[in-house]
């Protein structure tokens, strides 16, 4: 067997490794509880609801205050209902202003960030 | 792709029994896209963990933890059937059950690819399009992977003779079978998938999604020209003219040139991958 049918047996074979014909599209943010810039009372988790299934392995949901200390229970996970849905419980916490960060990677790997705030006010 | 197209010919266009080239190019591709597999969850690893080399540790994670890493896993298993079922035989002594065990494999591992793409981490209400979708990877494969046996195949058939024209026009009329079924399939399941993707035609002209798609329908197009010249026109020549020779090679040559169309494609539809439909967020 010639070398160039070898090669070209095995750019077609990588190719079809990563051939990804069908669109992209990143796992976006469509619903939070606490809601962006919003107030809640006490609130005991952030529920974050995507568009795409989130593998859990890899995404994170970090809850830091206004002195940038994490206050989360550092327990993000999916949702068991709602695979596009990440949770992350929270202690009991003081009033002020707290700042969500999201990482999510959806099931097909492909990785969004973003982050917002909120008010806690009893 | 290559293994699906080479397993294809091998039991639906030669037959058997099966000469030594199309197994030993099957696991050559197989073997190829095992290297690749595992290259590729390393490189996705070191993606999402932010490493330049991934960790062990990292690369466990992803390949026991993530629904995308299992994926990958099965995919190379599949392959690795695929090649253990068929190298347990000299290549040209391999039993036909075992060439066929080995397609269904090579199919099964294809598809796999359309689980871990975006139809399936849009929800269970989006597997219709994933199985579309898989429908389009396996008709591009039979055609695509099946060009390059195909122009060996008739290069080693180019002999003058008789023994060699009969060959020659029994391959190049099989395939050209196979490869009208696979253009039908192609083309259907390529309307159905831009139909829900784009939406709307004139995104196929003022957005990035769109264009890129266009580009791999011109490419088809012209894929489709040669293949068309080689059913309409080269065939016949090959069965009734007086230079059968002469048509068998140029039958050879336009089938690399479809080849080359065909890689020109899989770069484009890779790109297409990359890229976020119309009016996604």
């Amino acid at each position: 067997m010639g070398i160039v049918q070898v090669v070209v047996a095995g750019a077609l074979a990588v190719a079809a490794m990563v051939y990804g014909g069908e669109a992209a599209a990143h796992a976006s943010l469509v619903a939070a509880t606490p809601p962006a810039g919003g107030v809640a009372a006490a609130p005991q988790e952030v529920m974050l609801v995507f568009t795409e299934r989130i593998d859990a392995a890899f995404s994170t949901v970090e809850v830091r205050d206004s002195s940038g200390e994490r206050v989360d229970a550092g327990n993000t996970h999916v949702d068991a209902g709602n695979p596009k849905c990440l949770r992350v419980s929270l202690p009991p916490l003081p009033r002020g202003a707290y700042r969500v960060l999201w990482k999510a990677v959806a099931t097909d790997m492909h990785v969004k960030n973003g982050d917002f705030t909120f008010r806690i006010e009893p | 792709m290559q293994v699906v197209g080479v397993a294809a010919f091998a039991v639906l266009v030669s037959g058997a029994p099966f000469r030594a080239f199309p197994v030993r190019l099957f696991v050559v591709s197989a073997l190829a896209s095992i290297v690749a597999g595992a290259a590729c969850l390393c490189a996705q690893t070191a993606h999402i963990g932010g490493q330049a080399i991934p960790s062990l540790d990292l690369l466990a994670t992803m390949a026991l933890r993530t629904e995308y890493g299992h994926v990958c896993i099965a995919r190379m298993a599949l392959l690795v059937l695929a090649v253990g079922v068929v190298v347990g035989a000299a290549p040209d002594a391999v039993p036909a059950r075992r060439m066929w065990l080995a397609f269904g494999a090579a199919v099964a591992a294809l598809a796999t690819v359309a689980i871990t793409g975006h139809a399936s981490a849009a929800g269970p209400d989006q597997w219709p399009i994933a199985a579309i979708y898989v429908v389009h990877l396996v008709a591009s494969a039979v055609w695509l992977g099946g060009l390059l046996p195909f122009a060996v195949a008739l290069h080693g058939a180019r002999r003058a003779d008789k023994d060699g024209i009969i060959a020659a026009v029994d391959i190049a009329r099989r395939f050209s079978t196979l490869g009208l079924v696979a253009v039908v399939a192609l083309v259907a399941s390529g309307l159905v998938n831009a139909a829900f993707t784009v939406g709307r035609f004139t995104a196929l002209l003022t957005d990035p999604y769109g264009i890129l798609l266009s580009a791999k329908l011109a490419l088809f197009a012209a894929m489709l020209t040669f293949a068309a010249v080689n059913r309409c026109v080269l065939l016949p020549q090959l069965v009734t003219g007086d230079r059968p020779a002469r048509a068998s090679r140029r039958l050879a040559r336009n089938a690399a040139l479809e080849l080359a169309l065909g890689i020109a494609v899989v770069v484009v539809a890779v790109q297409l991958g990359a890229a976020p439909p119309p009016g996604a967020p």
